[in-house]
């Protein structure tokens, strides 16, 4: 009876070292990661470029929001005090927003985003949205990435042009941590969808109504159907939590990707939601199957 | 091409998963992440504040998470915050929020938009003073300051869409901050 029992234990173990090993070590070829980078240094460079020029309303000396109502976290790298010191910050960021792209020393640029990105951002918390926080974290996870593993200015200095379009194989550990923060932002949108809205169906109507966060005024035509906006609305539940749970199931990963690129494009036609629906987007290629670009890639360079 | 030829070095991120010590490391750094990622969405409850103290030095470094959109329900108002700027000669001026267009402005839009959202809020009556100030500057004439600056909200409920179709509801106003110039 111990020998079995012991038996049952070093199978269970060794079979989750192998799972551990697969999910967290097993190298896999860096085009989703060098691809996710590009992406992401195209939104910095974006979020920057538009915060830029509202600097005199929003965040300079004589803002909308005075300096003193700036919100103070414990480890306040820099308060951006002056209207200078604003522009140093969004110098700082653009340029590292196109260091990132073009893949040149991509993970301290990455540290140095999200340190800068946190600073402008407690300057005026009183114009943030979800997407301004998943814009921290996700510079912050892709720095424990190899970003610039492929498609990257590093790789050609270091091998040459013709290796632009070439991609070693990389580790997937820090793949599975934005993996992990995706889910847990669908699992979260879902969960809190507990009001009677969602639960019968009407809430889809609601939302598209608010015509403070309507991007081309209130869509009539989609608001009063009844059948549609159910679909909609419990659609948005199902797809939330699919893409908590079935992403993970590797058959059911392309039809998922596309469906939550759906949710998010359809919702960025409607309603602003700032830059939360592309950094979704950005977030869902780390569920691309790398082997099946690697093969993609080959072909077309062939 | 995948894997490395014989004149590349793996990158650092990928070397680190070639030794024991490496391992370790990555283990330690999984764990720690993983738990910043998903510890601050716990609900509330008395455990989790108990445990909070593990993942707080992320949330006050900046690494925040709060995910509820449209939740529990979306809100049931559509809103505006206008102001209405009085000069000395008895003329007024409206100030709205400031547009920029539906696709790439829309970005800066927001930010404006989610100003407009919180500073109605009677919990957010601190920043009223300064905001209206702002507005006060932005609509002067030259020199000329507004001797006064009404700040008014303006909201439709929205009531929820039935078989019948959604019932009409009536515009209201209130005025919830009066700022006075230094002549006013």
């Amino acid at each position: 009876m111990v020998d079995l029992a012991a038996a049952l234990l070093e199978r269970t173990r060794s079979q989750f070292d192998a799972a551990a090993h697969a999910l967290f070590l097993r190298e896999r070829p860096a085009w989703p990661v060098a691809i996710m980078r590009i992406l992401f240094g195209l939104v910095v460079f974006g979020w920057t470029a538009t915060m830029a020029l509202d600097v005199g309303g929003l965040l300079g000396s004589d803002a909308l929001v005075p300096i003193e109502f700036a919100s103070q976290g414990v480890w306040n790298w820099f308060a951006l005090e002056s209207t200078g010191a604003v522009w140093v910050a969004i110098g700082a960021l653009l340029i590292a927003s196109v260091a990132i792209t073009l893949g040149w020393r991509p993970t301290e640029w990455l540290v140095l985003t999200f340190v800068l990105l946190v600073a402008v951002q407690r300057r005026n918390p009183v114009i943030l949205n979800s997407g301004d926080f998943l814009l921290c974290n996700f510079a912050l996870i892709l720095a424990f990435m190899p970003t610039g593993a492929a498609l990257s200015i590093d790789r050609w200095r270091r091998h040459g042009r013709a290796a632009l379009w070439t991609a070693p194989n990389v580790a997937p550990w820090g793949l599975r941590l934005i993996q992990l923060q995706l889910c847990v932002v669908y699992f979260f949108a879902f969960w809190s969808k507990s009001g009677d809205l969602w639960h019968n169906g009407t809430a889809v109507s609601t939302v598209f109504r608010i015509d403070d966060i309507t991007r081309f005024g209130s869509p009539g035509w989609l608001t009063n159907n009844v059948l549609l906006i159910a679909l909609l609305t419990w659609g948005t539940l199902a797809i939330e939590l699919a893409l908590t749970t079935l992403l993970w199931a590797r058959r059911l990963r392309p039809v998922l990707i596309g469906l939550g690129c759906l949710l998010h494009l359809f919702i960025d036609l409607f309603v602003l939601v700032g830059f939360f629906g592309p950094l979704m987007m950005i977030g869902l290629l780390s569920f691309a199957d790398a082997d099946w670009l690697e093969r993609r890639i080959s072909t077309l360079g062939a | 091409m995948s894997g490395l030829d014989a004149t590349e070095r793996t990158d650092a991120h990928t070397a680190l998963i070639h030794t024991r010590v490496g391992q370790a490391v990555v283990a330690v750094l999984v764990v720690v992440m993983s738990v910043w990622i998903v510890g601050p969405n716990l609900p509330a409850s008395p455990a989790r504040d108990m445990v909070a103290v593990v993942w707080s030095p992320a949330v006050n470094a900046g690494f925040e998470q709060n995910w509820s959109v449209f939740s529990p329900n979306p809100r049931a108002q559509t809103l505006e915050v206008v102001a209405v700027a009085e000069f000395a000669d008895g003329t007024t001026t409206e100030w709205r929020l400031p547009e920029f267009g539906p696709v790439i402005g829309a970005y800066r839009t927001y930010r404006w938009r989610k100003w407009q959202e919180r500073v109605r809020l009677d919990s957010n009556a601190r920043y009223w003073d300064s905001s209206a100030a702002w507005i006060a500057r932005d609509v002067a004439r030259g020199d000329e300051l507004p001797v006064r600056v009404r700040l008014l909200r303006r909201w439709r409920d929205l009531e929820p869409l039935t078989a019948d179709g959604i019932a009409d509801t009536k515009l209201n106003e209130f005025e919830f901050h009066v700022w006075e110039g230094a002549d006013g």
